[in-house]
């Protein structure tokens, strides 16, 4: 295949709201590049997960090579990298963008600027990349281009005069988006005389080729028989091979400096080839590493646990699959009294963890008990150590706390100014410390007209306990708003909290497995909430169920599910054997998937009710 | 001579006639109503299945004319019907020969040709000996008519009759009901059975229930219900022998029983199964189809269902309970084998401890407070 001069490369991601049209515009780049020559392939082609089709986000990325003769008569190299969509995966996309010189910026031209949109800029900005702004859907009736456009310049602070007009889905406006993209974003810059130095910006297992990480070579050049080094982890390969994506996985002889593709060296850990770790030549390495390397850091963990734990050991197994291929996913064991053996399993947000429980489920037949999700507390001891407690379980004897701590996000929320004491509600409702506020105007006529309408917007600014978003908040805030409210948030510390384990009693014993921890002016509002729900979920059985909510063996709130009094089928004669056998065999199924707790059968949702009690 | 054991076990015979004058509330069974011109053509589809039935020859223990309205078709269709039965099968002398009829059509007359034509036991649809009842449910016939098909059916000579009750309908109390099994009882029939209502889905009862115009009574008083008619009809003399039917000593029904005790049957016409050789069939439920299958030269069989030995035991124990001599624990093992019995044993302990069933004298049966919630009971325990 052809080479092209470091000049004639150009390495861009394209950065957008859920739903904004990405991937039709990745998809359009594509066929116009020739990198597909038909629709005949899924719509959205660069997300190869089912699981991200059906929930229209992006969860791994990749990246493809593509040719493009510009106007000028000349053929560029094109690295189109693909970024995740999702709060849950923001330190996976800062490695991807630095992979990049530019990115192409889609704004919705009926949706505008949406709190995603800022994040998702503000994390190019400290990249230094070159921001390609792209107004899209403009063929929609309630499309609004102009405003969108004083949008992009007002909020984003990115200068939008030449921003494209597009219909992905129409295809209008592809060829100018990639003559931008030729014309404005820089070429690499790095040095090809220098020791090499590549940015692993993401991977994925093989079962054949072991790990294969997806880098950005950034100086000097990789070439087959290398003997590399990962800098964090310091482990030494050699590498196989190197190739790019078009799409479809090619090899080539090297990938020289500037250039994007793979590299596999029989890894066999996805724990030796982070993502944001730098790669470097074993016999001539590079004095530093490029920056930004951080380990992935789960923020959010529940307990896994298999309903028949006969399915221990395959739990482990498909847990250990999935982690070749996520290096943020972590598992411990950990016992229940409840729920037997099981895992402990950190995640970087409620998104992610939903992703892998279905993927379990879903791929590995699996039939699970999830636990209600929980933050990371920190709590100082009176004797002066101090633990992190992942399960609520484990939370120590009151007497033995001095202080804990819960970890506080910085919220931002996008909303039309309708909504605002909404907004103010909610987030006071879930202890927010409101920081600021902003108002975003337009100077023009236009926009002056629908001043005061839901056209006219602010952007709230919030600092709220991460364990609060995990319960309902972002339901919540959509439903507050008419879906209109964007929100996005990043950790910012931990604070001390007056919190409180409350637990939960099913016929008298402690079902550890629902306990939680939450504050201590919301726990009777969250204990009567909680019980009513678990009496909505746990069906009718044998037994009386009472479900009781208790903070240090004091009961706040109870519940209980009536037995069945009578429940008989009357006729079974010739015909009606048959469908009688099937009924009893499908409420026979509908047990298994429920856990056995003493003579009680609780359903899998019980154990989210929490969740949904917000 | 041959002993009659070298003669494979005698088979139930069960025809389906699925005429009525008209459909009660709560019906679902596939019957019709208003479509009487079809009468001749279905029995014609029914001569034509019961001469080309696979198991001809066979010894037959007991015939039994359900539906539908057997009493709502002409007399002779059921007279010719079952002597096709008797041409093509050996049906035994002393064979249980049931037709099910409704007060509102069985009068003296055709009660008369039916005891000539060899019908032997009666099962009238009474369904309550109260009006007001009678109409929450969408009957024809008052409760006095009831009681007259009673008596006229005794006149004619029937010294086996079956009635049918049913508990929990509309607006129905605990007083209702026990007045209603007084009643049956003063009738001195020699076999009740009482039905629980059962509102299924896309019937008049189930719209009624849906918006309110017909109120049933709550699941403990059902309950009640249930358990003191079992009560009322034990102090009476009747034995509780299947979680619906009750019988004076010697009147169990011979044909119901074939069904729970894993003996073979075959169905004829709408809707009606078979089960021989491990195999259950069932035929298409719309008596219209059924004639137009027979016209088109193709089987009425819509289902078929070859049981697995797992389905077997499923069934074995769901129908082995549901009677209240329950299970025999050694025949059940050397049908099914010890290893697999074993897999339940953790399950049927569960269940004895929670008192629902009990174990004595090597037989495995329901408690009474285990009946009353079989089928929660049953889904523990059947294997899977």
């Amino acid at each position: 295949m052809e080479t092209y001069s470091q000049d004639h490369i150009r390495n861009f991601c394209i950065i957008a709201h859920v739903d904004h049209g990405k991937s039709t515009l990745a998809d359009r780049i594509l066929e116009l590049t020739g990198a597909i020559s038909e629709r005949d392939m899924q719509d959205q082609l660069l997300d190869t997960m089912d699981i991200e089709r059906e929930r229209g986000i992006t969860i791994k990325m990749t990246a493809v090579r593509l040719t493009y003769r510009a106007e000028n008569g000349q053929a560029y190299e094109l690295n189109l990298i693909d970024t995740p969509g999702h709060v849950d995966f923001t330190y996976e996309v800062s490695r991807s963008l630095a992979a990049c010189e530019g990115a192409v910026l889609v704004v919705d031209a009926a949706q505008g600027v949406e709190a995603q949109t800022v994040s998702n800029v503000n994390l190019a900005y400290n990249h230094n990349l070159v921001i390609i702004p792209v107004i899209n859907k403009v063929d929609l009736p309630a499309a609004d281009p102009e405003r969108t456009r004083e949008d992009i310049e007002s909020v984003l602070a990115v200068e939008a005069h030449d921003a494209v007009l597009a219909s992905a889905k129409q295809g209008l406006g592809t060829r100018e988006v990639l003559e931008q993209i030729v014309h404005r974003v820089p070429p690499p810059s790095g040095d090809p005389q220098a020791p090499l130095r590549a940015l692993v910006f993401d991977s994925h297992f093989d079962t054949y080729l072991g790990v294969v990480c997806y880098v950005r070579v950034v100086d000097g050049m990789i070439r087959p028989g290398q003997q590399i080094r990962f800098m964090a982890t310091g482990r030494d390969f050699e590498v196989n091979s190197v190739g790019i994506f078009r799409p479809q996985m090619e090899e080539t002889e090297s990938l020289r400096t500037g250039e994007v593709g793979f590299l596999t060296a029989s890894i066999k850990k996805i724990g030796d080839a982070n993502v944001g770790d730098t790669v470097t030549d074993a016999q001539r390495p590079a004095s530093e590493p490029l920056p930004g390397y951080r380990k992935a850091k789960p923020m959010v963990f529940c307990g896994l646990y298999p309903v028949d734990n006969r399915d221990y050991p395959d739990l482990r197994e498909a847990l250990e699959k999935l982690q070749l291929n996520d290096a943020a996913l972590s598992f411990e064991p950990e016992t229940s009294a409840a729920l037997g053996f099981g895992y402990r399993c950190g995640f970087l947000g409620l998104l992610h963890m939903e992703i892998i429980q279905e993927r379990l489920e879903r791929e590995f037949g699996l039939r699970l008990i999830a636990t209600s999700p929980s933050v990371v507390f920190r709590v100082l001891r009176t004797d002066g150590t101090a633990m992190d407690v992942e399960n609520p379980a484990h939370l120590p004897d009151p007497s033995q706390i001095s202080v804990i701590e819960e970890p506080y996000v910085d919220a931002t929320v996008f909303v039309p100014s309708a909504y605002i004491g909404a907004v103010m509600e909610l987030a006071r409702d879930r202890r927010g410390e409101f920081l600021h506020m902003e108002h975003i105007t337009h100077g023009t006529a236009v926009s002056e007209a629908k001043a005061g309408s839901q056209h006219d917007r602010v952007m709230l600014h919030y600092r709220l306990p991460l364990a609060e978003i995990l319960l309902d908040f972002y339901d919540q805030l959509k439903s507050r708003t008419r879906g209109y409210a964007s929100f996005d948030y990043e950790p910012s510390g931990y604070r001390e909290g007056k919190l409180i384990k409350l637990d939960i009693l099913v016929n008298g014993e402690v079902v550890d497995a629902l306990s939680m921890i939450t504050h201590r002016d919301k726990a009777y509002q969250r204990a009567r909430a909680l019980v009513e729900k678990m009496k909505e979920v746990v069906p009718r059985q044998q037994f009386e169920v009472r479900i009781q909510a208790a903070i240090g063996g004091k009961i706040i709130a109870a519940e209980s599910v009536r037995p069945f009094r009578k429940n008989v089928t009357a006729k079974c004669y010739g015909g009606d054997i048959t469908r009688k056998r099937k009924l009893i065999e499908k409420q026979k199924e509908g047990k298994k998937r429920m856990k056995q707790i003493g003579n009680v059968e609780i359903p899998q949702e019980a154990f989210l009710s929490v969740l949904k009690i917000g | 001579m041959v002993t009659t054991s070298a003669f494979p076990d005698p088979l139930a015979i069960y025809v389906h006639v699925p005429f009525c004058a008209r459909r009660c509330h709560y019906c679902d069974f596939p019957t019709v109503a208003g479509s009487d011109e079809w009468i001749p053509a279905y029995f014609e589809a029914l001569r034509h299945e019961i001469t080309g039935c696979a198991e001809r020859g066979r010894p037959v223990g007991s015939v039994y004319f359900g539906g539908g309205t057997p009493s709502h078709v002409p007399v002779a269709h059921i007279r010719n019907t079952l002597g096709l039965i008797r041409d093509t099968f050996s049906v035994e002398s002393a064979a249980e020969i049931t037709l099910e009829a409704n007060p509102a059509s069985a009068q003296a007359p055709s009660l008369a040709a039916y005891r000539q034509a060899g019908i032997n036991r009666l099962s009238i649809g009474v369904q309550s000996f109260r009006d007001e009842t009678l109409r929450s449910l969408g009957r024809l016939h008052s409760a006095d008519e009831a009681r007259d098909a009673i008596l006229e059916a005794r006149s004619a000579g029937f010294d086996n009759i079956s009635v049918d009750l049913i508990f929990g309908c509309p607006g129905q109390s605990l007083e209702d009901v026990l007045h209603d099994v007084a009643a049956a009882i003063a009738m001195e029939t020699e076999h009740l059975s009482t039905y629980a209502l059962t509102v299924e889905p896309s019937t008049p009862l189930a719209d009624m229930v849906a918006c309110g115009a017909a109120v049933l009574p709550d699941e403990s008083v059902t309950a009640a219900m249930y358990s003191d008619i079992i009560d009322r009809l034990e102090a009476a003399g009747y034995e509780h022998y299947e979680v619906s039917n009750f019988a004076l000593p010697g009147y169990r029904s011979r044909h119901n029983t074939a069904y729970w005790t894993d003996m073979e049957y075959i169905g004829f016409g709408a809707g009606s199964a078979s089960y021989a050789h491990g195999v259950r069939k069932v035929n298409v439920r719309t008596p219209m189809e059924y004639v137009r299958r027979y016209r088109g030269g193709s089987s009425p069989v819509a289902e078929t269902e070859t049981l697995t030995p797992t389905q077997r035991l499923a069934e074995a124990i769901i129908l082995g309970l549901r009677l209240r001599e329950g299970i025999d624990e050694t025949r059940l093992r050397n049908r099914f084998g010890s290893d697999t019995l074993r897999t339940l044993e953790p399950a049927f302990s569960r269940q004895v401890a929670a008192g629902t069933i009990e174990r004595a004298s090597g037989r495995l049966r329901l408690t009474r407070r285990g009946l009353l919630i079989a089928d929660t009971v049953l889904a523990d325990l059947i294997p899977g």
